[in-house]
């Protein structure tokens, strides 16, 4: 009787189930609904697994980067550094080629140096160089830039430094003359108006454009340059002509050359 | 008879063995075989049907369970339920002719061995009858290699018999003739 039953269930079941099939093929299409999230709760599963696992990449990811990142900066930072050091080290070179010519020529030893400060006081022109008594520095040596032109002569020297009076300071005087011509006389600085080219006498040939280059009369070597003519005045009632000389180097931070004997 | 599990935890407990099987389903046999989910439940619906044998509650809980399943995965409606009603039939008329009890009415584990090999039986029948109810009802053209595909390999056969020793196993534990409680 119990089978009976089952095998009554189990045939009315078929037969609801049956109709039910042919309705969804022929009249609904072949219907087909999903209401699962994804493709079934394991791909679900397996996407949330999916997307913690790539959240916790991006963490790790993200501390690598800031890693590198860190090492990058300083990588950086060396770089620069490195560069500087190249950038210093070529313009060393760069100031030693000019000065071996210039040894040569002044057959006396040359100490590269380094204006490291200016001061331009109504009281003195002046300038401090790198280089002091630990170098060999002392007072009265010449100063002068790696192409020869004069910069000035060292006034005080410190243990690793030394003051320069530049050529422009009311107190400095060199003789000096015209090059390629004939005309002498001393030059005196004379602060923002340069040098002033004195004891050029009205019949002595000068003019401007000239150079004026030193003479070697006094404790500064010859050949190098003061700077260009730039005013002469000619007066036939004064003995001597007003000449201004436009210094040559401008003052300012850069290499210089200490002649030592 | 000690009944140690109440009738409501019973129906709670197959349910949770269900839900189950659709995570490891669609876990394992898609990564291991490259088939779709959907072969672990007709496991399931054969371990059913051995476990507590063809009554109208077996009947009815394995027609809802068998309609989510495709609601789910988006199967052709019918092509599970199908399955499950020609599984049943199958399984009512085999204990008919060899008077079998079901397992849930044995108490000794050495009995799920050759209820394995039945389980294994229902579930090529079960697939069979999945197949020609696509086949006849929504799919014409479907080809008969799509069912050898799934018989024939050796991957899909040891894995399924894996889980059905897993849901017999299981089954036999909750639910052996020590702890049912017979309604």
């Amino acid at each position: 009787m119990r089978n009976e039953g089952i095998s009554k269930f189990l045939f009315v079941a078929a037969l609801v189930l049956a109709g039910l099939v042919v309705l969804n093929a022929l009249a609904l299409h072949a219907v087909r609904r999903q209401y699962a999230p994804g493709t079934s709760a394991a791909a679900a599963l397996f996407d949330v697994a999916g997307q913690a696992r790539e959240w916790f990449g991006y963490i790790k990811q993200w501390k690598d980067l800031s890693a590198e990142n860190a090492r990058l900066q300083d990588l950086a930072a060396r770089s620069v550094s490195s560069a500087a050091t190249i950038e210093s080290l070529q313009a060393e070179n760069d100031a030693l080629k000019k000065t071996a010519g210039l040894a040569t020529r002044l057959k006396r030893h040359l100490l590269p140096a380094g204006i490291f400060d200016i001061s331009l006081a109504p009281d003195g022109y002046h300038a401090l160089i790198n280089k002091g008594a630990a170098d060999g520095v002392a007072a009265g040596q010449t100063v002068i830039s790696p192409a020869g032109e004069l910069v000035g002569k060292v006034s005080a020297v410190f243990s690793t430094s030394a003051q320069v009076m530049l050529i422009t300071d009311p107190a400095f005087s060199v003789t000096a003359r015209v090059l390629s011509g004939q005309t002498s006389g001393i030059a005196h600085g004379a602060l923002a108006d340069g040098l002033n080219f004195e004891l050029v006498t009205q019949a002595d040939t000068i003019s401007e454009g000239d150079t004026i280059v030193t003479t070697g009369d006094d404790l500064i070597p010859a050949g190098l340059v003061v700077g260009v003519v730039r005013r002469v005045e000619n007066n036939d009632t004064q003995l001597f002509k007003k000449v201004n000389i436009n210094p040559s180097i401008q003052p300012g931070q850069g290499p210089v050359v200490v002649i030592q004997p | 008879m000690d009944c140690s599990i109440s009738y409501g935890m019973k129906r709670i407990a197959i349910i949770g063995v269900w839900l189950a099987v659709l995570v490891v389903d669609g876990i394992v046999l898609p990564a291991l075989t490259g088939r779709p989910a959907g072969l672990g439940v007709m496991v399931f619906l054969a371990a059913l049907a051995i476990t507590f044998g063809i009554q109208r509650w077996v009947i009815g809980l394995g027609i809802v369970l068998a309609g989510l399943t495709e609601l789910m995965l988006g199967i052709y409606f019918g092509t599970i339920i199908g399955a499950w009603l020609v599984l049943a039939w199958g399984w009512h008329l085999l204990n008919r002719f060899l008077n079998m009890k079901p397992v849930s009415e044995n108490d000794s584990w050495p009995v799920l061995a050759p209820f394995t090999l039945f389980g294994l039986a229902l579930f090529l029948l079960g697939e069979s009858a999945s197949w020609a109810i696509s086949r006849f009802a929504y799919e014409p053209g479907l080809s008969p290699a799509t069912l050898f595909q799934i018989v024939r390999s050796p991957v899909i056969f040891c894995v399924v018999t894996v889980e059905l020793v897993v849901i017999l196993f299981i089954f036999h534990f909750i639910y052996s003739a020590r702890n049912i409680n017979h309604a």
